[in-house]
C-alpha cells in the first residue's frame, strides 16, 4: 500500500511541470546511414535525439525516420557498435521535415556506444568508469554457429568463463565472471532481460527438476538468441553496485530486439537450420580375465580360451548407444514501425535430438516487443516473452542407471552369446542394458511468461524518468519414470514402476524506478544526478510426489501407486534497494562518478539494518585533450578509467535462525509414526551478507586511426565476511553447521582485448580479435575455521576448491627396498608418498583467451573462426579412476604394468607407503587422476554465403544467405579423458561442491555441423 | 523559471522515495514454512514429542550401526562402490591429518546418527530435570534410554566416545571403557525411573536397560555385576526397534539393513556364514540370464540376507536371550563354563545342529568362548551384537578376518588392517574444543 502510494506521488510530482515545450507542431527527420569506407548502407544503427524519448533503428537499407520531433535546432546522433558515433545538427521547421545523413567510420573502440547496464540510465561508454562489455548478438549469430545464449557468451568476453557441463542436449552451464568469490553461496551472475530480473535457475532433482546423476536444466537455455539484440556484461562490484546485494558475481543484461519507430517499414526474416551433432568420442571397452568357470561356459567370451586370458567387450559401441544427434530450427521474425510506433515479433521452433536415445530438447518461443512514442516526452515499451520448453535427459554421471555408467562399468565376463548370435550382458547390471536404460524417462518441461513495461517520461529536457515493471513467471513440470517390468531392469521396488512428479512455480517481480536530473553547471561542466529504487520479489514453490508400484505403465499417476510419498519446498526472497548516483563531466572528456546503494534483504528479516554499498569512478578520454598532440598519430583514442565499488551476497531467508527439522518418530510395538523434531541448525543472530569490494583500472586505446582497439583492465576484488559454515561437532546433536561471517577471498588479474580491421578494402575485409584474462584466486583467510575438504579443499593461501592428495615422492621399481611392504617375504616395488595431503592443482583456470578472425570476400562470402583456450587448471578424471581401481575393468585395471608400464602402474595402484613404511590406502593417492584440464579448442568455424540480390529475388526475398559451419571442430589437450570441459556435478551451484571439477561418466561435448538458410523479406 | 523547478522536482522525487522507504518493513517480511523456528517451540511443554523423537533417533542410528559394524567386523562383506566403504570393510580407515575421504561416510552414516541420539536424549533430560516428577517421568525414561543405548553402541564401535547435550554443552573424549561406564550409569537410572513410572512402555524400557546394563558392565570387565543385571531380564523379553514402511520417510523410519539389501545391494552375506547352513542365518542369490546377480560393486555374487525383507521389519534391540548370552560370557570369564555349555547345546538345537562353518579350525581350537560366540553370531546375525562381542573378545570372536590377511575384494586389493575400532571422525575431533585441551 505504502509502496503504491509512494510511486503515485512520484509520478504525480514529476507530472506537475508547467507546459511550454510543445507549443508548435512537431516535424520529422529522415536520413540514411552508410559505412564511410564502402558507402554500403548500415542497418541496426541507433538514431536518436539526446534528452528525449525519440529514437529509432535503421532498416536494411540504412534508412530511418524520426517523428514527433519538436521544431528548432535539433541534434541527432547515430551509434552502432564497431563504428564511431555520428552527430548532426539540423534545423527543423514546425510541421516540416529535415534530412540528416550519416557516414560512419569503422572504429575498433566504441566509446560513444550507449550502455544501459551498470549505469543509472543510459550512459555513453566514454563516461562509464567500470568495464561494461557488450556483445552484438545479431552479429555473433550471423557469423557463428550458435544456437543458445550459452554459445553466445562462450569465449567472447575476457573474464567471463562459460563451461557447458556436458554434451547432453538441454543441460546447464557454469558461468563465472572474474573467478569465484563465495564458497557457500552461488557464484553465478544475475541475469536481467530488458531491466527485469530473469529466472536463471539451474535445477535438478531436489531443486525442482529430476535427478539424472549430475546434470541439470538451466533457464538461461530457454532464451532464443534470435530475439536478442545485445548482451551487456557487468563484471564486478565496481559496476554492480546499482544491482544490489546479490550482484557480487556480476550481472548479465540481455537486451531484446526492438521495432523501428518512424520507419514506416515492415520487414520479415525467416531462418531454418539443420545441425548434425556427432558424439566425437570413442567409448572405451571393458576388460576382464577368464576364470575356470567361464571357460566352461560355452556362451561366454571365454569359451575356447585359457584361464587367465584377457577378454574385452564394448557394450556402448556394440549396442550403438551413441548416435548422431540433430537440431532443426525454424525462426520467424517481423520488424517494423509506423510514425510513432515500432514492433518486433518473433517465433522460434527448435527441435534437438541428442546423441543418446533418451535425450532431446524442444524449445518454442515467442516474443512481441512494442514501442510507442506518443510525443517527445513519453515513450512506452511493452514486451512479452513466451517460452515452452521440453527437455528429456538421460541419466549419466554419478548414477548407474545411465548409458555411461552402464557401459563404462560393465564386465565382459557377464557377456553371453546365444546360438542365434544374440549378445546379452556386458553392462553394469544384469538386465539393465540398452532397452532398460533407454526406457527411463526423465523429463523437465517448463512454461514461461515474461512480460515487462518500460515507461520513459521526459517532462523537460533536463529531467528523465524511467519506470520498469515486469516479471518472469515459470511453471515447471518434471517427472522421472522407471517403467514397470518383469525383467528385473532396475531391481527392487523400482521394477514395479517408480514415478516421481515435480511441480514448481517460480515467480520474480521487478519494479525499478530511476530519475535523472541533468544540469550544466557551466558551459563545459555537466552534472547528472540520479536517484531511484529497485524492488525484487522472488517466490519459489515446489511439490513433489512419488509413487511406487503400478498396475500398468499407462496408469501412471502418483495417486494410482501402491506406495505414495510427497514433499514440498518453498522460498521467498525479497530485496529493496535505494540508489543514487552523481556524474560530473568536464569538457565531455573527464568524467567523475559517485554512487551508492542502500539495500535491505529479507534474508535477515525486516528488522535487520540496511547495508551501504558505495562506488566511485573516473573516466578520462585523455586523447581529446589538446596536449595529447602528436601522440594522436599513434594513439588517436585513449581513455583511462578507474573504478571502485562494493556489493554483496545474502544467504537464503532464515539462515540466521536456530531451527529444528521435522522428522517423524516410530512408536514402539506399533507400525505407525507421528510428527517429531530433530535439531537442525543452532543459528547465528549476528549473520550478515558477504561483502565484495573491487577496484579496477585500465585503458581503452585506438591505434592506427582507430582501426585497432585495445583494452586492458586490472581488477582486484576482495570478498570479506565470507559466509562459511563453521563446522560444529556432531555430538552437539545439530545436523547443519551454522553460517558465520568469516574469511576473505581475493580475485585479481588482468583482462585484455585487441581487435581491429586488419584489412578493409571494398572486396576484402579481415577483422580479427584476440582477448584473454588472467586470474589469481586465493582464499586469504578462513578465520579460525580449520582447512576443510580434500578435493575440493579450502585452506588459506590457496585457490578456492583446489585439489589435494598424497603426492608421490619416489617410485621404487626394484624389489628389496625395506620401505616397501612385504609380500611372501619379499619387499615388493612400491610408491613412496607424502605424509600429508599436498596441493595438487587448481579447479579454476589461471588464464583464458580466445582468438577470432573473420574474412569477408566480395561482400558475398564471410569466413569466421573462433579459437579459445584455458590454462592452469586441473580436472579429476574419476571415470578412469573408477574403472582402473574400484572396478578394475579398464585395460590398465586388468593388465596393470603389462598395459601401462611398471612405473605408471605403481603410480596408479601402489602399494603406497610413507617414508616410514606406513601403508596408505589408494583412495588417498589420486595424483595420477588429477590431470591437466588445459585445452585449446577450435570452437567455431563458419562460412556464410550471401546470395546476390537477383538470386534472392528468385526466392521472393530481398536478401538470402546460407551458412555452413562446425562447432567444436577440434580439441587439443593433454587430458586423457574425452573432454576436459565437462562438469559431472554441474547442478551444485552453491556450497563447496560447486568447485568440484570432475569428469565422472559424463558425456563429452559433440561436434556439431551447422547448415543454415536465412531469408529476409 | 524552469531552473527554479529543478530543486522542487528533486525534492518531490526524494519525498516519494522516502515514502516508499517507509513501506520497506512489510515488504521484507516473508514466510519461511520449510523450517521450524526454535523460538516457536517449547520443548518442556511438548516433552513427549521431544522424548519420542530422541528415542527414534536411537532406532534410526541402530540399523546404521548394524550395517557398518557388520562390515567392520566381518559379519558382512561390503560389495559397495564407495571407496570409503571399502576402507571400513578392510579396517583401514584413515583420516590423514584430519582430511580423509572416509571421514564423510564415518561421520554422516555412522557417528552423526549415534551422536544425535545421545545429544537429544541428554538434552531432554537437562530440560526436564527441574520438573517435580523428573524421577518418574516417562519422557525422562525414554530420553535416558536413548542416550544410554547410544553411548553404549558408540563405545563398542568407536575408539572414543563423546557425550554432549547441545552446542553449549560439549563433552570431552572418553575411552570406550569410560563410555561404557557412562552408559551403565544411565541404564541404572532408566531401570529405577522406568520401574517408578510403571507403565507397559516404561517397564519394557527398564528391561531393555537391564540388558544394556549387563552389556556395559561386561565391557568394563564387571562380570559379577553383569551376571546380576542379566539375571533380572525375563527370558522371553524382547524389545524391537520399530520400523515403519513409509515411502516419504525411509531415512528416518525404514529398515536400513533392508535398504542396503534392496536398494544399495552392497550388504553381502560372507561365505563362512552361508556355509553354516543354519536357519538362523539365511541368505539368497538371484540367478539371471547372465549368471548370478552381482552386488553394487559388480564384483561379488550378491548373496543377500533374508532376515529383513521389508522396510517396516522391526529389529530386535534387546532380549532375554541376549541377556542369557551376556551372563554366560561373564560366567565364562569368571571360570565357570557350565552356563555357556548349556546355552551352546540349547542353541545348537535351535539351529538344527548345523556344524560350524568354514572357520572350523578356528572355532575348534579357540575353546568354549568361541563356541559360545559362534552360536551368538548366528542367533543375533545382523542385530548389532557382533562388534561388542569382538571388542570384548578380540582373540576368540569368530568370523573376523585376521589382520594382514588379503582383503576379500581382490580387485580392490590390500590386506585387512589392524584396527579393532573406528576412529572418531574429524568433524568431532577438529571442532570440539575439548579435544584440543
Amino acid at each position: 500500500m505504502r509502496v503504491a502510494f509512494g510511486l503515485t506521488l512520484m509520478v504525480a510530482g514529476v507530472i506537475a511541470i508547467p507546459p511550454g515545450l510543445l507549443a508548435q507542431a512537431p516535424g520529422s527527420i529522415t536520413g540514411r546511414v552508410v559505412d564511410r569506407a564502402s558507402s554500403q548502407p548500415l542497418s541496426n544503427v541507433q538514431v536518436f535525439i539526446p534528452a528525449t524519448t525519440l529514437r529509432t533503428i535503421t532498416n536494411a537499407d540504412g534508412r530511418y525516420t524520426l517523428t514527433n520531433v519538436p521544431p528548432g535546432t535539433v541534434e541527432v546522433r547515430a551509434i552502432r557498435l564497431g563504428y564511431s558515433a555520428g552527430t548532426q545538427r539540423v534545423e527543423l521547421a514546425a510541421g516540416g521535415t529535415a534530412a540528416a545523413d550519416f557516414s560512419l567510420s569503422v572504429s575498433a573502440l566504441a566509446l560513444d556506444e550507449l550502455v544501459v547496464t551498470g549505469t543509472a540510465g543510459e550512459t555513453e561508454r566514454r563516461a562509464q568508469p567500470a568495464v561494461v562489455a557488450s556483445i552484438d548478438v545479431s552479429e555473433v549469430i550471423q557469423r557463428g554457429t550458435v544456437s543458445s545464449v550459452q554459445d553466445v557468451l562462450t569465449a567472447r568476453v575476457p573474464g567471463v568463463a562459460v563451461t557447458k557441463s556436458s554434451g547432453t542436449s538441454g543441460t546447464a552451464q557454469q558461468i563465472r565472471i572474474r573467478g569465484a568469490s563465495s564458497i557457500s553461496l552461488s557464484n553465478e551472475p544475475l541475469i536481467f532481460i530488458d531491466g527485469i530480473r530473469a529466472d536463471s535457475r539451474i535445477q535438478s532433482g531436489g531443486s525442482g527438476g529430476v535427478n539424472v546423476g549430475g546434470q541439470g536444466v538451466s533457464r538461461l537455455y530457454d532464451l532464443n538468441p534470435d530475439d536478442i539484440e545485445s548482451i551487456e556484461v557487468v563484471k564486478g562490484p565496481a559496476a554492480a553496485t546499482l544491482y544490489g546485494a546479490d550482484a557480487s558475481a556480476g550481472v548479465i543484461q540481455i537486451i531484446t530486439k526492438k521495432g523501428r519507430l518512424g520507419s514506416n517499414t515492415f520487414s520479415q526474416n525467416i531462418s531454418t537450420e539443420y545441425n548434425q551433432m556427432q558424439p566425437q568420442f570413442d567409448p572405451q571397452p571393458n576388460f576382464g580375465r577368464c576364470t575356470a568357470t567361464l571357460v566352461g561356459i560355452s556362451t561366454s567370451l571365454c569359451a575356447g580360451k585359457a584361464v587367465g586370458d584377457v577378454i574385452q567387450d564394448n557394450p556402448l559401441e556394440r549396442t550403438g548407444a551413441f548416435r548422431d544427434g540433430s537440431l532443426r530450427t525454424l525462426g520467424y521474425s517481423a520488424r517494423g514501425g509506423g510514425a510513432n510506433y515500432g514492433y518486433f515479433v518473433s517465433m522460434g521452433l527448435d527441435d534437438e535430438e541428442g546423441t543418446l536415445p533418451n535425450n532431446s530438447f524442444k524449445r518454442r518461443t515467442g516474443r512481441v516487443n512494442f514501442n510507442f512514442i506518443p510525443d517527445a516526452k513519453l515513450s512506452v515499451d511493452a514486451s512479452v516473452g513466451l517460452y515452452d520448453i521440453g527437455t528429456t535427459l538421460p541419466i549419466n554421471d554419478n548414477n548407474i542407471y545411465g548409458f555411461m555408467g552402464g557401459g563404462y562399468l560393465g564386465r565382459p565376463t557377464t557377456v553371453r552369446i546365444a546360438e542365434d548370435g544374440t549378445v546379452t550382458g556386458g553392462f553394469y547390471a544384469a538386465n539393465r542394458e540398452y532397452e532398460a536404460i533407454s526406457s527411463i524417462e526423465s523429463v523437465d518441461d517448463a512454461l514461461r511468461f515474461a512480460p515487462s513495461v518500460t515507461v520513459n517520461y521526459t517532462p523537460v529536457e533536463w529531467f528523465t524518468n524511467r519506470l520498469v515493471v515486469g516479471g518472469d513467471f515459470t511453471r515447471g513440470h518434471a517427472y522421472q519414470f522407471f517403467p514397470k517390468n518383469d525383467r528385473n531392469f532396475y531391481s527392487g521396488d523400482t521394477d514395479t514402476g517408480d514415478l516421481t512428479e515435480v511441480r514448481t512455480s517460480n515467480d520474480i517481480y521487478t519494479i525499478d524506478y530511476l530519475g535523472t536530473i541533468r544540469m550544466k553547471l557551466r558551459e563545459n561542466v555537466t552534472s547528472n544526478i540520479s536517484g531511484g529504487v529497485q524492488m525484487i520479489n522472488e517466490v519459489f514453490d515446489r511439490v513433489t510426489g512419488t509413487g511406487v508400484g503400478f498396475v500398468t505403465n499407462a496408469n501412471r499417476v502418483v495417486g494410482s501407486a501402491t506406495q505414495i510419498s510427497a514433499s514440498q519446498g518453498y522460498s521467498n526472497q525479497r530485496q529493496i534497494g535505494f540508489l543514487g548516483q552523481w556524474d560530473l563531466g568536464l569538457n565531455d572528456r573527464l568524467f567523475l562518478q559517485f554512487g551508492a546503494r542502500l539495500d535491505q534483504a529479507s534474508a535477515f528479516g525486516a528488522n535487520a539494518d540496511p547495508f551501504f554499498l558505495p562506488k566511485v569512478g573516473v573516466s578520462y578520454v585523455i586523447s581529446e585533450e589538446p596536449f595529447w598532440g602528436s601522440a594522436a598519430d599513434v594513439l588517436p583514442t585513449m581513455r583511462l578509467r578507474a573504478a571502485y565499488g562494493s556489493t554483496g551476497r545474502s544467504p537464503t531467508a532464515g539462515a540466521s535462525l536456530e531451527t529444528y527439522s521435522a522428522r517423524p518418530y516410530a512408536i514402539i510395538d506399533q507400525s505407525t509414526s507421528a510428527a517429531g523434531v530433530v535439531p537442525l541448525n543452532p543459528g547465528n543472530f549476528d549473520l550478515k551478507p558477504e561483502r565484495g569490494q573491487e577496484f579496477e583500472a585500465g585503458f581503452d586505446a585506438g591505434i592506427l586511426n582507430d582501426r585497432f582497439g585495445m583494452e586492458l583492465t586490472y581488477f582486484n576484488k576482495t570478498t570479506r565476511d565470507l559466509l562459511l559454515r563453521r563446522p560444529i561437532p556432531p555430538s552437539s546433536g545439530a545436523s547443519s553447521d551454522p553460517f558465520v561471517n568469516i574469511g576473505e577471498v581475493v580475485n585479481r588479474g588482468f583482462e585484455f582485448a585487441l581487435h581491429g580491421n586488419l584489412i578493409n578494402t571494398p572486396d576484402f575485409q579481415w577483422e580479427a580479435r584476440v582477448s584473454g584474462s588472467t586470474l589469481h584466486n586465493e582464499l586469504v583467510s578462513l578465520g579460525d575455521i580449520e582447512p576443510f575438504g580434500t578435493f575440493p579443499r579450502f585452506s588459506e593461501g590457496r585457490p578456492l576448491g583446489y585439489f589435494s592428495t598424497r603426492t608421490i615422492k619416489e617410485v621404487i621399481t626394484a624389489e628389496g627396498d625395506d620401505r616397501c611392504p612385504l609380500s611372501k617375504g619379499v619387499h615388493t616395488p612400491c610408491a613412496i608418498v607424502s605424509d600429508d595431503n599436498e596441493y595438487a592443482g587448481s579447479s579454476l583456470p589461471k588464464s583464458e583467451g580466445n582468438f577470432s578472425s573473420t574474412f569477408t570476400l566480395f561482400r558475398q562470402v564471410q569466413i569466421t573462426g573462433l579459437l579459445d583456450w584455458k590454462r592452469g587448471h586441473t580436472i579429476y578424471n574419476n571415470t578412469a579412476q573408477f574403472r582402473d581401481r574400484s572396478f578394475a575393468n579398464s585395460k590398465a585395471g586388468v593388465l596393470r604394468a603389462d598395459a601401462i608400464g611398471q612405473e605408471a602402474a605403481l603410480r596408479k595402484f601402489g602399494p603406497f607407503v610413507t617414508d616410514t613404511g606406513a601403508v596408505v590406502p589408494f583412495t588417498n593417492v589420486n595424483g595420477a587422476y588429477f590431470e591437466s584440464a588445459d585445452f585449446v579448442r577450435l570452437r567455431e568455424v563458419s562460412a556464410i554465403f550471401s546470395l546476390p540480390e537477383r538470386y534472392a529475388e528468385r526466392l521472393g526475398a530481398t536478401a538470402a544467405s546460407f551458412t555452413v559451419g562446425v562447432r567444436n571442430l577440434a580439441l587439443w589437450t593433454d587430458y586423457s579423458g574425452d573432454d576436459p570441459e565437462v562438469l559431472a556435478q554441474a547442478t551444485r551451484n552453491t556450497g563447496s561442491a560447486t568447485f568440484a571439477r570432475e569428469d565422472f561418466l559424463t558425456v563429452p561435448q559433440p561436434r556439431t555441423l551447422v547448415f543454415k538458410l536465412n531469408l529476409s523479406f | 523559471m524552469l531552473k527554479s523547478f529543478r530543486p522542487i522536482v528533486g525534492a518531490t522525487v526524494a519525498a516519494a522515495i522516502l515514502v516508499t522507504a517507509t513501506g520497506c518493513d512489510s515488504f521484507l517480511e516473508v514466510k519461511n514454512p520449510t523450517v521450524i523456528d526454535a523460538s516457536t517451540v517449547d520443548p518442556v511443554a511438548d516433552a513427549p514429542t521431544f522424548s519420542l523423537s530422541a528415542l527414534n533417533n536411537l532406532f534410526d542410528a541402530f540399523d546404521n550401526f548394524i550395517v557398518y559394524g557388520a562390515w567392520f567386523s566381518g559379519e558382512a562383506w561390503e560389495g559397495d562402490t564407495f571407496p570409503t566403504r571399502t576402507d571400513i570393510g578392510r579396517r583401514t580407515i584413515d583420516f590423514v591429518e584430519g582430511v580423509g575421504t572416509t571421514n564423510g561416510t564415518v561421520n554422516g552414516d555412522i557417528y552423526e546418527p549415534l551422536a544425535r541420539a545421545i545429544a537429544t536424549g541428554e538434552n531432554v533430560q537437562v530440560l526436564l530435570a527441574g520438573l517435580p516428577d523428573a524421577t518418574s517421568n516417562i519422557n525422562v525414561v525414554r530420553a535416558t534410554y536413548a542416550s544410554a543405548a547410544g553411548i553404549l553402541f558408540e563405545s563398542e564401535l568407536f575408539c572414543q566416545t563423546v557425550i554432549s547435550s547441545s552446542l553449549a554443552d560439549l563433552g570431552s573424549p572418553l575411552t570406550s571403557t569410560e563410555g561404557a561406564a557412562a552408559a551403565e550409569e544411565r541404564f541404572r537410572r532408566v531401570i529405577s525411573q522406568g520401574t517408578a513410572v510403571n507403565t507397559a512402555e516404561s517397564l519394557k524400557l527398564a528391561n531393555a536397560a537391564r540388558v544394556g546394563l549387563a552389556r556395559a558392565l561386561l565391557f568394563q570387565g564387571k562380570n559379577a555385576e553383569a551376571i546380576t543385571a542379566a539375571g533380572e531380564v525375563p527370558a522371553d523379553f524382547e524389545l524391537f526397534a520399530p520400523k515403519v514402511d513409509d515411502p516419504s520417510n525411509r531415512d528416518a523410519l525404514g529398515n536400513t539393513v533392508y535398504s542396503f539389501t534392496l536398494a544399495r545391494q552392497s550388504l553381502v552375506v560372507p561365505p563362512y556364514y552361508r556355509a553354516l547352513n543354519d536357519p538362523r542365518v539365511t541368505s539368497d542369490l538371484t540367478i539371471t540370464a547372465s549368471g548370478p546377480q552381482k552386488a553394487q560393486d559388480n564384483f561379488f555374487d550378491f548373496h543377500f540376507q533374508t532376515k529383513y525383507t521389508g522396510w517396516g521389519d522391526d529389529i530386535r534391540l534387546a532380549s532375554g536371550l541376549e541377556a542369557r548370552y551376556l551372563a554366560a560370557e561373564a560366567q565364562l570369564n569368571l571360570g565357570n563354563p557350565d552356563p555357556a555349555l548349556a546355552l551352546i547345546a540349547e542353541r545348537e538345537a535351535a539351529g538344527e545342529g548345523a556344524a560350524s562353518g568354514d572357520d572350523v579350525d578356528f572355532v575348534a581350537t579357540r575353546g568354549t568362548m568361541t563356541y559360545l560366540l559362534d552360536q551368538k553370531a548366528r542367533d543375533f546375525f545382523l542385530e548389532g551384537t557382533k562388534m561388542g562381542d569382538w571388542r570384548r573378545n578380540p582373540l576368540t570372536a569368530p568370523y573376523v578376518p585376521p589382520a594382514g590377511s588379503p582383503y576379500y575384494n581382490t580387485s580392490e586389493g590390500g590386506v585387512f588392517g589392524t584396527q579393532t575400532c573406528m576412529p572418531l571422525p574429524d568433524d568431532e575431533i577438529l571442532n570440539n574444543p575439548n579435544f584440543k585441551k
